[in-house]
């Protein structure tokens, strides 16, 4: 643990996630409780009602929390391996998070500020989980000869 | 015996270097493996995502809904059933919201068996607009449909041909054909929608959501004919949520 907070861009990216399950659980539950989310931008209701907003039986919100989930999972395994997922993980939200943002700006013709919100924190994910997978590793020490 | 030893110390740093060098570009190529590796996984996931999302979003069918449900029923403008049935429930939609369609689809047919038909229940449907300007062309369309007593066979036809919100779907040839399947005039259809008549019923409805205080759709009051009506609050568009909720009022009713 103590070596994760040592850390910086895993630090980062755990307080992201964090906030990325906060964003996704809030709208999760709104959708499930069929209520209006607090909203700013006036596009809120507009995206919530479009047929977008749902895969198969699966509201987008419900797997926004899954991925975040999945990342947070992933910043805890050690070694490469784990940075890999976390980069998988994150490029899969971030790929998304462009079609997402596409179709509010072009298609439901709406902005919600949640999903923006959701998409930027995304992005700085992504960011932050290729910086730690392409960093130099520290060089390893010669063998004794 | 000192220019061999330190020969000796260059070649194994050599050596060490070598290593070194050779270790670090099998790191870097595992590592943009893994990257390889990642990026088509999260291809394939991302585009699997969009086809399902693109394919979910919208039909243009030619489906004809469920016109014969309201055989029999008294219609008037908006209003579906016995005008003196004890209690009224006043939907508000929009015709391109897909949760609309789907109650229209799953959870309106039981009701209309069940408390329409019998008349202990009336119903008002009011179309708001807030989608986009397909919505407006909707709206408008239906409340001229009302203006043929056939409203209900209107919207349900509408709702079953639903396609991707204000893809710009809802032409001309859509509206014309919709009243033909809901067995309304089209030519009177199309003629009634640009009165002031209809502009006004789609105002009405707008007001009645603001001061009821609807925010999304589908949304339901309930209450005594005549009377006050209050929210109905449903978690799930299941025909139970709605049977409890009417049949509690029906029983305060008597």
């Amino acid at each position: 643990m103590s070596r994760l907070w040592a850390d910086r861009p895993t630090t980062v990216a755990t307080i992201l996630t964090l906030v990325g399950i906060g964003i996704a659980g809030y709208l999760t539950y709104v959708h499930y409780e069929g209520l209006s989310p607090v909203c700013t931008t006036g596009g809120c209701e507009r995206v919530q009602a479009s047929s977008y907003s749902e895969i198969g039986p699966i509201p987008v919100a419900l797997l926004g929390l899954i991925g975040y989930v999945l990342i947070l999972f992933s910043l805890f395994v050690p070694g490469e391996l784990g940075r890999a997922m976390t980069f998988m993980f994150t490029l899969t939200g971030f790929a998304f998070s462009i079609y997402l943002t596409y179709l509010e700006l072009f298609v439901i013709d709406a902005i919600c500020q949640w999903c923006v919100g959701s998409a930027v924190v995304m992005t700085l994910l992504f960011i932050a989980s290729a910086v730690r997978l392409l960093r130099p590793a520290a060089p390893a020490r010669p063998a004794p000869g | 015996m000192s220019s061999r030893s330190e020969s000796k110390k260059a070649a194994r740093e050599a050596r060490l270097a070598a290593e070194q060098e050779e270790a670090a570009k099998q790191r870097r190529q595992r590592t943009w493996s893994l990257i390889g590796g990642a990026v088509l996984l999260a291809a394939i996931i991302v585009v699997a995502l969009i086809v399902i999302s693109s394919s979910d979003s919208g039909d243009d069918g030619s489906d004809s809904g469920d016109v014969a449900l309201f055989d029999g029923i008294p219609q008037s403008g908006n209003a579906l059933g016995d005008p003196d049935a004890p209690l009224t429930m006043v939907e508000f939609a929009d015709l391109q919201c897909p949760f609309c369609k789907e109650y229209t689809a799953n959870v309106l047919p039981d009701l209309v068996e069940k408390y329409v038909k019998s008349g202990d229940l009336r119903m008002e449907l009011n179309l708001l607009t807030f989608i986009g300007p397909d919505s407006q062309t909707l709206a408008a369309s239906a409340y001229a449909a009302g203006d043929q007593d056939l409203m209900w066979q209107w919207t349900d036809t509408a709702y079953a041909r639903q396609g991707t919100e204000n893809s710009g779907y809802v032409d001309s040839d859509f509206i014309d054909s919709v009243s033909e399947a809901a067995g309304a005039d089209p030519e009177q259809v199309n003629q009634e929608a640009g009165s002031s008549a209809v502009s006004q019923e789609i105002t009405k409805a707008a007001d009645a959501a603001q001061q009821a205080g609807i925010s999304s759709t589908p949304s339901f009051l309930i209450g005594p004919t005549g009377g006050d009506l209050t929210n109905l609050d449903v978690q799930q568009l299941e025909t139970s949520q709605f049977e409890d909720a009417i049949d509690q009022q029906l029983s305060d009713a008597k």
